[in-house]
């Protein structure tokens, strides 16, 4: 399963295309005159590296805003499920179910894990919802989503192995287990 | 009265009125080395820079340093620079020389770097003829990380990897580049000089030449192996290191020149070195 794609023109990172970096030689005489440059990614020296780490943390702050998600019938869910990737489907589509019969539960679809939507999810928990994360490994998200949640809530855990393929009525029993588990 | 080598606008006297009669050649920053004592990495990025400034290639090259000690070769070269992740300098120089074919392109790689996890990059630049120079800088070991072996450490020798020696039927036989290297089509120039005397340092400098010219005569693929020392891995003095090349690897690795492709860019045929043993060789 793909995530849709919304095509965009790659914004110009670079105004100036360039010329403060470019490798082509350099002049060591005449107008164009310049030290030489040097790309990479090597800084060993003391603070050197330690510069070099907070200007990635920096980058790295700045990607948290980057972070993107889709909420299902959270509104008046008293359960969210946490669902990713291929499993984030089939588990919207045992909420769906479970909402025919007339149970609170909603879906919470984390579309990046890195960087992972904690804010969002942290609002939810303040609105008193609890959770359970479905997940098609041994249990890895669950520790963002505990994580994100940890100061009003926790989450149950539903693990499928990985190698079986299960469809949303394997997922409805958990959830109704999460759901009556006060 | 001896002919100042090097760096051709370098001051013939220096302050005091001394006759300077050996200079850093111009291509080269003024600054302390932070190699070990006895180690090659400084010969031969020296010969890097006699030949950048005999060729006149200073303001038209671009260095593609690799992982492995010399990837400070850019702190020492002033040439513009770009540091490739470990063994994949070839095709990082791939790109640089195919956006900018008229730019003088080379790599500086070690035998951990070229022969290891970089066997597949540097394969495939020769096989396709990329115009780039090779400086392949062989000591059998990975210097940088502590001396673990390497595709060409010698039968026998100790590494902290193989503390009982390469043993052939557990690690196989060393590698020999030059001569699978002077094998792929799109080579152009392909020798084996070495570090170890005065006579053969000059002689590798006239094989990096023609490593070097082979790329701007647009011919192909340049490639040359330098044996070289790490006393420090080696736990040997310099002198001893220095030995140890001459006894031991120049038999396993034979010097000389693999091929050599004519004027018109149609291959050449291979020569085999005088040296060479036979087909096993080594010990
Ligand atoms: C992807 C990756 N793997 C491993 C390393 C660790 N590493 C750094 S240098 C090196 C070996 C260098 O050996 P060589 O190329 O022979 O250079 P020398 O130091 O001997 O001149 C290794 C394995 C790394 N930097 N990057
Ligand atoms: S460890 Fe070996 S290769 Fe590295 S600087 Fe020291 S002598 Fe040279
Ligand atoms: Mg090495």
């Amino acid at each position: 399963m793909k995530e849709p794609i919304t095509p965009r023109e790659p914004k110009k990172v670079d105004p100036e295309e360039g010329a403060g970096w470019r490798l082509i030689g350099a002049p060591s005489t005449g107008k164009g005159k310049r030290d030489h440059r040097i790309i990479k990614s090597l800084f060993l020296m003391d603070g050197e590296l330690a510069g070099q780490n907070k200007k990635l943390q920096a980058k790295y702050d700045a990607w948290k805003k980057l972070a993107d998600f889709e909420t299902y019938e959270v509104k008046d869910a008293e359960l969210v499920v946490v669902a990713f990737g291929s499993i984030g489907r089939i588990a919207k589509n045992a909420v769906r179910s479970l909402r025919a019969k007339g149970k609170k539960v909603g879906l919470f679809r984390p579309k990046t894990l890195y960087p992972f939507p904690e804010k969002a999810l942290e609002k939810l928990a303040k609105e008193g919802k609890r959770f359970l994360t479905i997940e098609h490994n041994l249990g890895q998200m669950v520790e963002d989503v505990r994580l994100s949640v940890r100061k009003h809530a926790d989450s149950d855990l539903f693990c499928v192995y990985p190698g079986n393929m299960p469809s949303p009525d394997d997922f409805e029993a958990p959830i109704l287990r999460a759901l009556g588990r006060k | 009265m001896p002919k100042t080598q090097g760096a051709a606008s370098a001051p013939k006297t220096n302050q005091t009125g001394e006759e300077l009669v050996f200079t850093r050649p111009a291509s080269m920053v003024d600054r302390a080395t932070h190699y070990c004592p006895g180690c090659h990495h400084g010969i031969a990025h020296r010969l890097v820079g006699e030949l950048i400034d005999e060729l006149g290639l200073k303001e038209n090259t671009v260095a593609v340093c690799s992982i492995g000690c010399s990837v400070f070769l850019y702190n020492y070269i002033d040439v513009d620079s770009v540091e490739a992740p470990h063994g994949r300098a070839p095709a990082v120089a791939t790109g640089v020389k195919r956006a900018r074919p008229d730019k003088f392109v080379f790599t500086y790689q070690g035998d951990g770097d070229l022969a290891s996890i970089g066997m597949a990059e540097i394969m495939h630049a020769a096989n396709r003829g990329e115009r780039m120079s090779v400086v392949f800088v062989n000591n059998t070991v990975y210097g940088m990380t502590g001396g673990q072996m390497a595709p060409t450490t010698l039968i026998g020798q100790k590494t902290t990897t193989c503390p009982g020696g390469r043993c052939k039927d557990r690690e196989g036989s060393p590698i020999r580049m030059s001569e699978i290297i002077a094998h792929l089509g799109g080579t152009a120039f392909c020798a084996r000089g070495s570090l170890d005397s005065v006579k053969n340092i000059r002689q590798a400098k006239k094989y990096m030449r023609q490593a070097f010219e082979v790329q701007t005569k647009g011919l192909g693929f340049g490639f040359v192996e330098l044996l070289a020392g790490c006393p420090t891995n080696w736990r040997l003095s310099p002198l001893a290191a220095n030995k140890r090349i001459t006894d031991e690897m120049i038999p396993y690795f034979p010097l000389g020149v693999f091929k050599e492709v004519e004027g018109d860019g149609t291959c050449g045929s291979m020569l085999a070195p005088e040296s060479a043993p036979g087909a096993e060789g080594g010990k």
